[in-house]
């Protein structure tokens, strides 16, 4: 993996609730996460004009659906499966449709009673 | 040998409850036990234990089933109406298998009664009480000297078996003073790595509880009580018998009324008469046994109880064969007197059953109904 | 190629079980739930708490939190919490309660707890009903809401009493010393109940009494509601009943001015 040479930070939350996750099947990343870990992900210069400053990732699973993430959400980052599209409990559940608005400021995994979010904030200036 | 004091039985109780370890007490003030609640908020605070006397009986059992749950030594104190209360926590200490020790100070009942001895809480003590399939250790001392040492038992047996223990007294017991020698007990609880609280050090978490949802757990719960109550069966019943070897007569009777009719059986052996006594000490678990064995070779059996007739039913229940059953009661208060129960024996054994009795409360030939 | 790094900000709890709660969809319990695990996890508690589960929805929550758990007779948690707390002083006893356990069956027990200063943290879930049991009347239902018990709405001339107002109750009490509502209906809110349950968490940790956060939720499937709908019921109507704000603080007694949520 190439590192850039410099490395700038923006300030970020901090709401530190996990000390350990186990990311859930079916995401790309299977990592144990330390609190204070970093993800270090690739970008083309590109992407890093236009990257977001925040990721969010849903556990299907753990997700009932009940869309209260959906009413703090700013940036049109997240949105309900289609009717029909339900995850193994039958409920329908929380996607990313539009990853690339996420400011990572966390507000849906506030509003989440199944702790089912889990956000990112980068660190990086744009 | 221990220091020999004359004390009276509420104190007595409370004292032997400390030296036996006791960490906890929580309590509400009720006649006729308030001198062990007393004794309790004097000495308790000055060791460096807890000492509350709560809102309501009903808060009194549950800050014992948590101290329980913490894993100290722990216990309650009241009369009939305060233990009718508590009845739901004794069922949640069973539930969650939590040892705690409760002392039960009868009085005349029911409802508020008056604050006259009674043993009219037979049933409540060892038919239930609370809901659901259990039983508590019940002990009946019969003196301020048993009271002492029963309760110094209780803390090991609720240890052992981590189930609630009941002793049984009643308003002579708790308000009369004895000389007793009260030993110095070291206190040897066991270990508890069920309890909650305190630090884990990468313990597993522990839950105490009595609900689950999930299928047949509960039954199982059940059983594991069950085979506990078998246990305690085998290895802690209780029971005095004393001249019942050639009775013609076996006096069956706990607690102060064993005490009368000692004595009824001193005087009627002093007469020629051939009487005994059976005392149960523990009342559950009841010693049927005994009572069948003594039942091969005697034919009459008279039970006497400060009560319309409880645990005769369970003298029944050991299946006496062709012996006959008759009892004596004084419920609300009253206290069976000797000649009451002298007139009996002589009725019985001396008439042949010819005549009138004049003492209330009395059954000859006594059958369920 | 360049590289962005990320630092996590949110997620699940280490004391949270791999599986989904028991509770419903949109039910605050589980906001709150991890709210109270993330402080038990910032202060490092985990290895020496009790978590006092009630009778109530809540009673579940021994079904996926990594604590000592000690479940409690319905109403009887403030007592059976003084009982451990009595016997180990320096355990963290988190009692954890809904309308019945508290405000009703359980009225006598937390008065006189906070009365006597238990060091003990109370938080105190305010959805003004009845979950577990099929959606009955609460004392904290409103005058008018329709629950199970009151089909025609909760009417106080008929003898169906008032919606109970547990903070203000507790308020004159001399043990208490951190009294505070809040709500859990928006994000802002979230993070307002998850200082004031620090703020309730610093009075046991520094031994200085007995100390209640009431958090205002939702229940919606007993109110008949869409989750969102129900976050909409907290702001319009309980907010009006049950004012936000801190009601004690270090023992001296607040007004707290009612607030938008």
């Amino acid at each position: 993996m190439e590192q850039k040479s410099s490395v700038d930070y923006h300030f970020y939350f901090i709401l530190r609730a996990v000390l350990n996750h186990r990311k859930s099947n079916g995401s790309p990343h299977n990592v144990n996460i330390e609190v204070g870990d970093y993800i270090v992900s690739t970008l083309s210069d590109d992407q890093e004009s236009d990257m977001a400053k925040g990721k969010t990732e849903t556990d299907i699973d753990m997700c009932k659906g009940c869309g209260l993430c959906l009413t703090a959400c700013k940036s049109n980052v997240i949105k309900l499966s289609e009717q029909g599209q339900a995850n193994k409990y039958g409920y329908r559940y929380l996607m990313v449709a539009h990853p690339e608005q996420c400011t990572g400021c966390g507000m849906c995994a506030l509003m989440c009673p199944d702790s089912a979010i889990t956000v990112w904030h980068s660190t990086a200036k744009s | 040998m221990g220091e020999r004091v004359l004390m009276k039985g509420n104190v007595a109780i409370a004292e032997a409850a400390i030296r036996a370890g006791l960490q906890s007490y929580f309590g509400y003030p009720i006649t006729p036990q308030n001198e062990l609640i007393a004794y309790m908020s004097s000495h308790l605070p000055a060791k460096g234990r807890t000492f509350i006397q709560a809102e309501s009986e009903v808060a009194a059992i549950n800050m014992v089933y948590g101290a329980a749950a913490a894993g100290v030594r722990c216990m309650t104190s009241s009369s009939g109406p305060g233990i009718s209360l508590k009845q739901e926590g004794i069922s949640y200490l069973v539930g969650a298998q939590l040892p705690a020790v409760i002392v039960n100070i009868m009085r005349g009942g029911p409802g508020l009664g008056n604050i006259a001895p009674s043993q009219a809480d037979y049933f409540q003590s060892c038919k239930g009480g609370g809901h659901g399939d259990y039983h508590l250790v019940v002990y009946a001392p019969s003196s301020v000297q048993e009271a002492a040492d029963l309760t110094t038992k209780a803390f090991d047996v609720a240890d052992r078996y981590r189930n609630p223990v009941l002793i049984l007294g009643d308003a002579i017991i708790g308000q009369m003073m004895e000389p007793i020698v009260l030993s110095e007990v070291t206190p040897n609880p066991p270990p508890k790595p069920w309890a909650v609280g305190g630090a884990r050090n990468g313990r597993k978490p522990n839950l105490i509880n009595s609900l689950s949802l999930e299928e047949g757990v509960v039954e199982k719960w059940n059983w594991t009580f069950h085979a506990k109550y078998q246990e305690i069966k085998k290895t802690e019943i209780m029971v005095e018998t004393l001249y019942c070897e050639d009775a013609d007569l076996i006096l069956v009777a706990y607690g102060v009324t064993s005490r009368i009719c000692k004595e009824v059986m001193r005087h009627a052996r002093a007469q020629g008469l051939k009487v005994g006594l059976i005392r149960p000490i523990t009342l559950w678990p009841f010693p049927y046994k005994a009572l069948a064995q003594a039942a091969r070779k005697t034919r009459e059996f008279l039970v006497v109880e400060m009560s319309v007739g409880q645990m005769i039913e369970d003298v029944k229940l050991a299946g006496l064969g062709e012996a006959a059953v008759h009892f004596h009661g004084r419920p609300g208060g009253g206290i069976p007197r000797e000649q009451d129960i002298m007139e009996i024996i002589h009725h019985v054994l001396v008439n042949k059953r010819a005549g009138t009795l004049t003492t209330q409360g009395t059954v000859v030939d006594w059958e369920i109904s | 190629m360049s590289d962005m790094e990320m630092k996590k900000i949110a997620g699940r709890s280490s004391l949270w079980a791999d599986k989904p709660s028991p509770y419903c969809p949109g039910c605050g319990h589980g906001v709150v739930h991890r709210v109270v695990c993330e402080l038990i996890e910032e202060y490092h508690l985990a290895d020496n708490c009790v978590f006092m589960a009630p009778v109530g929805c809540s009673i579940l929550a021994y079904t996926f939190l990594g604590l000592d758990v000690c479940q409690a007779a319905h109403g009887r948690t403030p007592a059976a919490a003084t009982g451990i707390k009595r016997a180990r002083p320096d355990t963290f006893v988190l009692a954890y309660q809904g309308d019945g356990d508290l405000a009703s069956i359980g009225t006598a027990e937390i008065i006189h707890a906070a009365n006597r200063g238990e060091n003990i943290t109370t938080i105190f879930v305010n959805n003004a009903i009845y979950g577990m049991t099929g959606g009955q009347m609460a004392p904290t239902t409103l005058l008018g809401q329709k629950a199970t018990t009151c089909p025609s709405g909760r009417d106080a001339l008929s003898g169906m009493g008032y919606p109970l107002r547990v903070c203000e109750l507790l308020q004159s009490l001399g043990g208490v010393t951190y009294l505070a509502r809040t709500s859990v209906h928006t994000p802002g809110n979230v993070i307002k109940t998850k200082q004031a349950i620090k703020k309730a968490f610093d009075v046991q940790l520094q031994r200085q009494g007995f100390s209640l956060v009431e958090v205002l939720t939702s229940c919606p499937v007993n109110w008949g509601m869409q989750p969102v709908e129900a976050l909409d019921f907290v702001d319009k109507q309980m907010i009006h009943q049950y004012p936000l704000g801190e009601y004690k603080v270090d023992g001296v007694c607040m007004t707290p001015a009612a607030k938008e949520g």
